[in-house]
């Protein structure tokens, strides 16, 4: 290329006369860059660096002055001189290709070409095959997640679905899933078309994050439309509509409301299950936005949800019907603003959600709220450094009614059962500070601490967090190592069937990885991690809460994206081995989430800009489960009593599936956008299993299949403007 | 390889316009203004990407100084969007941050719309868009509405405006007649642009590209068409305006090849 390009046609013309400004400009890995626009603030006067990195131009200004170096990709680095220089200059640039070790997905747009994470499109995220359209399947199809049951729950690293934090617009979402269970949820309750930005972690994150063991999911309502648009789409499970307005002055609203049902689902491709009633719900959902000036924003998002579901349960004690009734409200309003090297963060939101389920002896009844705030201060001082702190405040009301069997075993209506009731109250407070600083040279260090203290645990704790990236040649190798702490579930604070002495829970995370390519062309990343945990609170078989357990996970993550000819392929593999105490056994042995090997390739061909085929395969080991060794009949209950053999020493058969997705895009008419897609998911209606339960005396085990045979799914959406 | 630069990007709106005197008279955002769109016109003749680059540093040392100038950043976003049409059409042209440069090049478009509003900034825009699109289909059905919407905006703001036909006209010829294109809307619109590039007066600092190129994208859509005769008049009338366009060379050396 071109060895120093030197401006041309500035309208300030460069004499030969005066002092030459020249120097070398180089990334962290102190390899030159070139294409660096280098100039003096002063007079504008300057020159693009070469392929050697080396600048050089002339100005007649003397004294004090300012070097600027900009470049797309990289942080602009300023350098206060005095005119003539002395010596040449090095400047160093911190390059975004340097990042901590996350996958980070961006929907609905593309990152940089340099920038080392793993993107998709919101489309993308609908189109994965499998995926049934939702945020959190699509992510489960990256490495490091444990495919624990055909739920959306994010299993991170051999954690429990609640290590992984849910936010949206900086605020936590207190239910982030749809119909939710033990192991999450069937869906996650946002649609992907209403996000931008989303922003995946499944380990060794930053301080900015607290009250997390394992993951963090963060993602971004999309901001105020640019022109007027609507859509719509009708798919064999759910109706939903969305209307976008730009207003004046910088304002924009957006509204989505869905009404789903699973009953045309269902009717089409059967079930392996009994519904009383078939999951059912509508969504509301809204934002405004304001753009108050170029770089300042305020944003109010808001989202309310019900769901109902009714399914027929066999017990060995009780054949019944499980209803779940649930509703969730969420609003949140952020301030994002940015004046010079400072910028600022805010947000405050409030969240409400009311939940019954009803099981034979089991009732339970959720009035949970909450209310949160946080800010977040940034600082670039220099173009090396920038600095982080901020605080969040998050309160929660907690209501549970209910009543539970005494024993496990006898979940009969009317089985000798405790009543509780109670509202637990709890804040937890907490500030946290980063620094992230690019050494000369190939290293840059990110160090930070928080510290959180919460009324139900009264106790306060501080969580180090240190993050490391050292660019070699062509790779870039990664390292975190940080304390993080979570505050139990406030249901096992709950006085009569809680435990309210229960402390913070606690992990331990070491990271290592290497990775190279670029996300939008070809990307591999390999990462080992180590996990340990301590003060764990679990609930055993008759849901009592047991404090104090302890454990590990570790394991290895592989991701390759490969981007070719029309073809996208990728690969994500996770081996993880972890253990921890059993809470009915009292003993250290394989976690419930001790998914051995989890494999996913996806592969996605597009033709004519139009069509589009994706097929998916996913492989899974066994879950890990405890088996009944023998039973006994209790005559004075009537009801058998299990015994129960080594706590998590066998394991369901391995999941295997292949899903094959197709869309077709069509423009009906001027402005507008149609999309018609159809899925076939379990194309080989293998039977999967993922848990099992026992006949009325133990003597038979029967495996629970998955709830889908193969089974089509189809709908159309149209977008206008 | 000039028709896999236009087929791509469907803009490669060269200088055209004979320089008018440089307007001594224009002073702070403005000079900086006109010295940048003057620079990225002369590099973008050159079919040089590094050029390109070295030209837009122009607007962007300015935007050091007058933050969020609207027609800086229209500039800023014109030699983006050239540049990234420039690296994926040359065989061997590093292409790796091209996504960079089109986000980039859209965010300044962006902000400088959110300043003052100008017909070229929605057209130019609307090429970013489609050029995503082009790059990752599966994004056709959110940038695709708003990519017609940026054109529509375009005439709203400027019915009259030679470069938003130009970019109609260059749209058409790119896109398949059962998208509402082909090459008979596109002869129309281009037919339009030289009409109206021939009232233009060109009022420095604002945009005064294009001329040339609309009776280049012409002689195209003549070829295409198979009408060699009228192609030829529309290349040579275009090589009248820019004698020394190496690209308008090229398109009139391969009429004469019969490719």
């Amino acid at each position: 290329m071109v060895a120093v390009l030197l401006l041309a046609g500035t309208a300030r013309a460069q004499t030969d006369s005066g002092s030459a400004v020249r120097g070398t400009v180089h990334d962290a890995a102190g390899a030159p860059v070139d294409g660096v626009n280098v100039f003096l603030l002063e007079t504008l006067e300057g020159a693009l660096t070469g392929a050697d990195g080396h600048f050089a131009f002339r100005t007649a200004h003397r004294g004090p002055a300012t070097v600027i170096a900009r470049r797309i990709g990289f942080g602009e680095v300023r350098r206060t001189v005095t005119l003539p220089l002395a010596a040449p200059l090095e400047l160093a640039l911190a390059s975004a290709a340097i990042v901590l070790p996350v996958i980070t997905a961006q929907a609905g747009r593309y990152t940089g070409g340099a920038e080392a994470s793993a993107t998709l499109s919101a489309l993308e995220v609908v189109t994965t095959p499998g995926a049934a359209a939702d945020i959190y399947r699509a992510i489960q199809t990256f490495p490091g997640l444990q495919q624990v049951d055909e739920g959306a729950g994010l299993f991170v690293r051999g954690g429990d679905v609640a290590e992984t934090k849910i936010l949206v617009n900086d605020a936590v979402v207190l239910s982030p899933y749809r119909s939710e269970s033990p192991t999450g949820g069937t869906f996650g309750a946002f649609d992907a078309f209403q996000v931008e930005g989303i922003s995946f972690s499944s380990g060794g994150f930053g301080a900015r994050y607290g009250d997390a063991l394992s993951g963090v999911l963060a993602m971004q309502t999309l901001g105020r439309p640019r022109a007027r648009s609507g859509g719509a789409t009708v798919s064999l499970a759910a109706v939903s509509a969305n209307v976008a307005l730009p207003l004046p002055d910088g304002f924009g609203v957006r509204v989505t409301g869905t009404r789903s049902s699973t009953r045309l689902l269902f009717a089409l491709n059967g079930s392996t299950r009994d519904f009383t009633h078939v999951p059912e719900g509508r969504d509301l959902s809204g934002s405004a936005t304001w753009h108050y000036r170029p770089n300042g924003e305020v944003r109010i998002y808001g989202l309310h949800q019900h769901n109902t579901l009714g399914v027929t349960v066999d017990q060995p004690s009780f054949t019944g019907s499980f209803e779940s009734d649930e509703a969730h409200d969420f609003a949140v309003a952020t301030l994002r603003d940015a004046l010079g090297p400072v910028s600022l963060n805010g947000s405050f939101g409030a969240a409400g959600t009311t939940r019954t389920q009803d099981l034979g002896a089991f009732r339970l009844a959720v009035d949970d709220r909450q209310r949160q705030a946080n800010l977040r201060l940034g600082w670039t001082p220099a173009g090396r450094l920038a600095l982080t702190a901020g605080g969040e405040v998050e309160h929660r009301e907690s209501g549970f009614s209910g009543r539970k069997a005494l024993d496990p075993f006898d979940q009969r209506p009317g089985a000798p059962s405790i009543t509780f009731g109670s509202t637990t109250p709890g804040t937890r407070t907490a500030a946290f500070a980063e620094a992230d600083w690019q050494a000369p040279g190939r290293l840059r260090l990110t160090a930070g601490a928080r510290t959180d203290h919460s009324t139900l645990t009264h106790v306060s704790t501080v969580d180090p967090r240190l993050a490391a990236a050292l660019a070699v040649g062509g790779f870039t190798f990664t390292a975190a190592w940080g304390v993080y702490h979570q505050v139990p579930s406030p249901a096992f604070f709950e006085p009569t069937v809680g435990d309210t002495t229960l402390g913070p829970e606690r992990a331990r995370h070491v990271v290592l990885g290497a990775q190279t390519g670029s996300p939008d062309r070809s990307f591999f990343r390999i990462e080992l991690y180590d996990k340990r945990y301590r003060d764990l609170a679990q609930q055993d078989r008759a849901r009592n809460v047991v404090a104090g357990g302890t454990g590990f996970a570790r394991g290895a993550d592989l991701f390759v994206k490969l981007v070719g000819n029309g073809w996208g392929t990728r690969l994500a593999y996770s081996y993880v081995d972890t253990r921890r105490t059993d809470p009915d056994a009292g003993a250290l042995a394989r976690s419930p989430f001790d998914v051995t090997h989890t494999l996913t390739a996806l592969a996605e061909k597009t033709w004519r800009n139009r069509w589009r085929l994706s097929v998916g395969a996913h492989y899974a080991s066994g879950r890990p489960f405890t088996p009944v060794a023998s039973a006994s009949y209790d005559s004075a209950q009537t009801v058998w009593v299990p015994a129960y053999g080594a706590p998590m020493s066998e394991r369901t058969p391995a999941f295997a599936r292949m899903d094959v997705s197709a869309s077709w895009l069509h423009q009906f008419w001027p402005r507008s956008v149609t999309i018609v897609f159809v899925s076939v998911n379990n194309a080989f209606d293998r039977a999967n299993v993922f848990s099992v339960r026992y006949n009325a005396d133990y003597t038979e085990r029967i495996p629970l299949r998955s709830q889908f045979n193969r089974s089509f799914y189809f709908g159309v959406s149209t977008t206008w403007m | 390889m000039r028709r896999m630069l236009i087929g791509i990007a469907g803009l490669s709106l060269i200088a055209a316009a004979p320089a008018p005197a440089r307007a001594q008279t224009l002073d702070g955002a403005a000079r900086w203004a006109d010295s940048a769109q003057h620079a990225i016109e002369a590099a973008i003749a050159t079919v040089n990407p590094d050029r390109v680059a070295s030209a837009r540093a122009v607007a962007e040392r300015a935007l050091a100084v007058y933050a969020e100038d609207p027609l800086l950043l229209l500039y800023r976003g014109y030699a983006l969007l050239e540049e990234a049409t420039m690296r994926m059409a040359i065989r061997g042209s590093d292409t790796s941050g091209v996504s960079g440069l089109l986000e980039t090049a859209l965010d300044a478009l962006e902000r400088s719309v959110r300043r003052r509003e100008t017909p070229e900034a929605h057209v130019l825009m609307s090429a970013v868009l489609g050029i995503q699109i082009g790059r990752d289909p599966s994004r056709g059905m959110t940038l695709g509405p708003r990519s017609s919407v940026e054109i529509d905006r375009a005439l709203d703001l400027g019915p009259e405006n030679p470069r938003v036909w130009l970019q109609r006209g260059v749209s058409a010829m790119n896109t398949p007649a059962q998208w509402g294109g082909g090459l008979e809307p596109a002869e129309r619109y281009l037919l339009h642009a030289v009409e109206l590039f021939e009232r233009e007066q060109a009022v420095p600092p604002n945009p005064m590209w294009g001329r040339a190129d609309a009776q280049a994208f012409l002689g195209q859509v003549y070829q295409r068409g198979g009408r060699g005769e009228l192609a030829r008049a529309a290349y040579q009338r275009a090589l009248g305006l820019e004698p020394a366009n190496p690209w308008y060379r090229g398109l009139l050396a391969s009429l004469d090849a019969g490719h």
